[in-house]
């Protein structure tokens, strides 16, 4: 079928496979080689009817209620959050240059220690995936034209703007120095202003909670007319998963900073031992929450890599039914686990016991997911562009991050290993080498589609290369800093230490300025980025059968749920690749083969 | 279409998808409000565990004549929306709009009752934390009882001050002709919420009320 | 599945293929709700949505309910609970008082959700939902007391908050 046929007359047989798939291949061939002028102009009509020109002026960007354009919002709000807790770690990296005093003090230290885990755990690591891309994807996946409460989507974000408006005003108001653990006693005693923060986390918490309602009630009630849900993509799946964890979880954080908040600024005293009152209570309610929102943080992030590896192997997942029941498992089984923050904090013996075995299993789940993606890999064929390039990233720090997880939550180990760098090390292989990697592997596969332009694929790959170097010099040099005895959240430390902090700090300049360069390509290919087909990277992905960007109520044509969306092995065995474009260094105005430069407007 | 309809928005094929969905929304929301106290369940749990004798002389004190009538009048307030509904069903409006405002005195003195137990622990120097000064028990683990007795009434009060905000919105709009007897969606999730209110009470009661 | 417009036709203005599906919005009269007062309300038999062209899974209809004779039935019951929880609780103390009491509460509670709040008759997600709520309540609940509760069995000191004295 080519893009002269005429299309089939009512009362045909549905087109085959092989026609559906050459249909949206044809889609792929108009703008890598047969007519330019044409795939020119087609691109430019998806362009006139996106989300992104419907409706112009602020307010329809601010009083919105498309998920798409929410999904922006958000975008950039977390990227901002990415941003300003990075610039706290850089300052700390820097202090910890010297073993001695440095050019902050102590108190400032704390603080900034403070925030870099409240902004980047909260306003960062905890929406970044769901918020951004699952408010995108999401209903494209499932084919609906929305989610099912979008006002409350709209609601969601200007909570989350709220919580980090609050959050940042307690920042500069004399911010906490507590860790962003706030731990009782410290918490309900210190000196610095612990409520604003405490009650702008608990509102964040309140956005995150609305979100995850929102995406169960789509994912039950608005799928497509014979999507069922063993069809959907495991990216759903996995969005599902985090949002039970996210409405089960989020309110007993909420409570627990209410509690921090109501004891420091009016002495409540309920974690109070001269009241007879017990801190660890604190703890238990803490980590109730903190340890599934790990998961929270975690399984979009896997869900993106379910969805890049099928596509950049042009092969069906290894088993579609391990991915989508792990997901549920690491989410139910995550919920059991919280004691293994409090090992040493002096609960009893059994308890200690009983979290240690339960901290076992969760890597199960993590295991399944990681056997059948590199199962997935297997005769498969194989395309290194930048997403999956992120994907070995992520497998390897992954991997790693996880097993020294389950080094730690062995009971006798912890002992050894708790308050040092070495937890410091192994939560960040998995929040950057998992999630934050995850994250730009979304960004650039998903780019595409999102905005309609391609990023440069020379830089994409170069730079996914010098995050991962400049990821692995910061932390591996954590882990032995940490088996060698140096405490978390220490101002100074013994000189021993000294050049294995070097190394981690210039890690950390590096691993920032490889990500300034990937935020810098990102946004000048906004505007210059060469034109993007509708599926560029020839996914069978049902979000991928619309055009980039998608118009506002996300597709033109309804799509076929019956054709997968990992239905890879109905290819056509002759037609073209649909991964054959150049690769692109330059913007768009570079020539590209067989395609004439674009003329002015 | 007029403005007191529910419009069909365009996600959904139909209203009765789009009503189930906000059915199935509200049940979502009400696990989440259940998590929200059982942190003060487990603390509850944990300090009278720890601390059974102190427990049971501090609630003592605690006022068992209007901690049960508010039982009672709670569990007519449920009655009296579940009522409502069912009026709105049968399409009398009128009848609508009193039973809400019925369920809506309820609440409210269930609320002006609070706070006259509140007062009155507060004149004893029964007061959370620091503040405590009651002569009559050492503050040692009696004190937690009275901190989580003010945690636990006041999170559910608050929920109880919300619910009334949002029964008197629903009142208003009963009177105003919104709900038909196919399409009421905004008047059962608000009932819903408030059979949660409910529920939340009927385990604080036994749990601070009658210790023995 | 139709194909997409041949984007040699460019047109000028919009497309107007009838393969295109239309933007849909809420005063498409296909779509109209059913806006009739009068009619009383009726639980159909079977579910109110026809096939749609779109949607997937079918949307139940609303649950049966009780009926008024049915809400008093159970309010009575309720109050008669609430009653008995009163005298048992003067009349057994200590641990077997708390026993009871939660027992009775629980059973007031079930009487609340199922008739009240129409999980009896509902959609079993909504079942489900209420259930994994309570079961992470209670998860919670049983974890702290794991660790409070065996502190002066399991641990090697004992301390202020050791048990029961």
């Amino acid at each position: 079928m080519t893009p002269d046929a005429p299309p089939p007359a009512p009362g045909d047989a549905p087109p085959s496979v092989i026609e559906l798939a050459s249909t949206e291949l044809a889609w792929t061939e108009l703008t890598v080689a047969a007519d330019p002028a044409r795939a020119e102009a087609a691109l430019e009509l998806d362009a006139d009817r996106s989300y992104l020109r419907a409706g112009s002026g602020i307010r329809s960007w601010l009083l919105t209620t498309d998920h798409k354009r929410i999904a922006l919002m958000f975008f950039v709000a977390t990227l901002l959050a990415l941003m300003l807790g990075g610039a706290f770690a850089m300052v700390l990296r820097t202090k910890l240059l010297t073993p001695g005093p440095g050019f902050i003090e102590p108190l400032t230290y704390n603080r900034l220690f403070t925030l870099h885990g409240v902004v980047m755990v909260f306003m960062f690591m905890i929406p970044a995936i769901p918020a951004v891309f699952g408010n995108f994807f999401l209903p494209m996946m499932i084919g609906a034209k929305d989610l099912a409460f979008p006002r409350l989507n709209l609601a969601s974000f200007y909570v989350y703007l709220a919580g980090a408006a609050l959050t940042l005003w307690g920042m500069i108001h004399g911010g906490a120095d507590t860790g962003w653990t706030f731990y009782a006693p410290y918490a309900t005693t210190s000196p610095t202003d612990v409520a604003p923060i405490a009650i702008g986390v608990f509102v964040l918490g309140v956005s995150s909670i609305m979100t995850g309602l929102n995406f169960i009630a789509t994912t039950h009630m608005l799928r497509r007319k014979g999507l069922g849900w063993f069809g959907m993509p495991i990216f759903v799946w996995t969005i599902y998963a985090t949002s039970i964890i996210q409405v089960i979880a989020t309110p007993v954080l909420g409570l627990a900073v209410i509690l921090v908040a109501l004891d420091h600024a009016l002495h409540m005293g309920i974690f109070d031992p001269a009241l007879g009152g017990d801190p660890v209570l604190f703890e238990h309610l803490f980590w109730f929450y903190s340890h599934p929102a790990v998961y929270i943080m975690i399984l979009p992030a896997m869900g993106v890599i379910s969805e890049i590896v099928p596509t950049f192997s042009k092969k069906h997942p290894l088993s579609y039914n391990a991915l989508a029941y792990s997901s549920l498992g690491i989410a139910f089984i995550g919920f059991l686990t919280w004691g293994h923050h409090l090992f040493v904090a002096g609960i009893s013996q059994f308890d200690a016991a009983l979290f240690g075995a339960m901290s076992m299993f969760v890597a199960i789940f993590s295991a399944i997911k990681v056997f059948s993606w590199i199962g997935t890999l297997y005769r498969g064929s194989i395309t290194f562009n930048t997403p999956m390039l992120y994907f070995f990233s992520f497998i390897y720090l992954f991997a790693f991050g996880g097993m020294t997880g389950i080094a730690v939550a062995t009971t006798s180990l912890d002992i050894h290993w708790h308050d040092t760098y070495f937890v410091i090390a192994h939560f960040h292989f998995i929040m950057i080498g998992g999630t934050l990697t995850a994250f730009l592997g979304a960004i650039h596969y998903w780019y595409p589609k999102m905005f309609g332009r391609m990023y440069p694929e020379r830089w994409g790959l170069v730079s996914a290369g010098l995050v991962f170097a400049g990821f692995n010099l910061t932390f591996v040099p954590q882990f032995l800093l940490g088996n060698a005895g140096m405490p978390r959240r220490y101002y100074s430390y013994p000189v021993r230490f000294h050049m294995l902090n070097v190394m981690s700090t210039l890690g950390a300049y590096l691993l920032g300025v490889a990500l300034l360069i990937t935020l810098t390509y990102l946004i000048v290919s906004l505007r210059w980025g060469r034109r993007a087909a509708p599926n560029p990277w020839g996914s069978r992905g049902f979000e991928w059968r619309s055009p980039s960007p998608p118009p506002v109520h996300n597709f033109l044509v309804p799509f076929d749920p019956a054709h997968g969306p990992y239905a890879y092995d109905a290819l056509p065995p002759e037609a073209p690749p649909p991964d054959a474009r150049p690769l692109d260094v330059s913007p768009s105005d570079a020539p590209l083969p067989n395609v004439p430069p674009r003329e002015p407007a | 279409m007029t403005a007191a309809r529910t419009s069909l928005h365009v996600q959904y094929d139909s209203l009765a998808r789009q009503h189930a969905t906000a059915r199935l929304g509200m049940w979502v929301f009400l696990g989440s409000e259940s998590l929200l106290f059982a942190g003060l369940f487990a603390l509850y749990a944990a300090y009278r565990f720890v601390y059974p004798a102190e427990f049971h002389a501090a609630s003592a004190h605690a006022n068992v004549v209007l901690g049960t009538i508010n039982t009672y009048l709670l569990l007519t307030s449920s009655l009296t929306v579940a009522l409502a509904i069912h009026a709105t069903r049968r399409g009398h409006r009128r009848r609508t709009v009193l039973l809400l405002g019925a369920t809506i005195a309820l609440g409210l003195a269930f609320d002006v009752l609070k706070a006259i137990e509140y007062a009155g622990h507060l004149a004893d120097g029964i007061a959370p934390g620091g503040y405590y000064a009651f002569a009559g028990l050492p503050a040692h683990g009696v004190v937690l009882y009275v901190t989580l007795y003010y945690l636990l009434t006041g999170m559910h009060a608050l929920h109880v001050t919300g619910g009334l905000c949002m029964l008197a919105w629903l009142t208003w709009r009963a009177h105003r002709g919104d709900f038909t007897p196919q399409s009421h969606i905004a008047l059962e999730l608000g009932g819903l919420y408030w059979h949660l209110v409910d529920l939340v009470w009927i385990f604080l009661w036994p749990l601070i009320y009658l210790i023995r | 599945m139709t194909r997409p417009d041949d984007p040699t036709s460019l047109p000028a203005a919009a497309p107007t293929s009838p393969v295109r599906a239309p933007d849909t919005d809420t005063d498409d009269p296909v779509r109209a709700p059913n806006t009739a007062i009068d009619e009383p309300y009726r639980a159909p038999d079977t579910d109110i949505d026809e096939p749609a062209h779109e949607f997937g899974p079918p949307a139940t209809s609303p649950p049966r309910e009780p009926g008024a004779a049915g809400y008093v039935l159970v309010w009575l019951a309720l109050v008669a609970l609430a009653t008995l929880t009163l005298i048992a609780s003067r009349a057994v103390p200590g641990g077997w008082g708390l026993a009871i009491a939660f027992v009775v509460a629980s059973a007031k509670a079930g009487l609340v959700v199922a008739f009240f709040m129409h999980l009896a008759g509902g959609r079993p997600i909504h079942r489900l939902v209420f259930a994994i709520a309570i079961a992470f309540l209670v998860l919670l609940v049983l974890g702290v007391l794991a660790d409070v509760g065996t502190r002066s069995l399991a641990s090697a000191y004992v301390d202020d908050l050791g048990g029961p004295p």
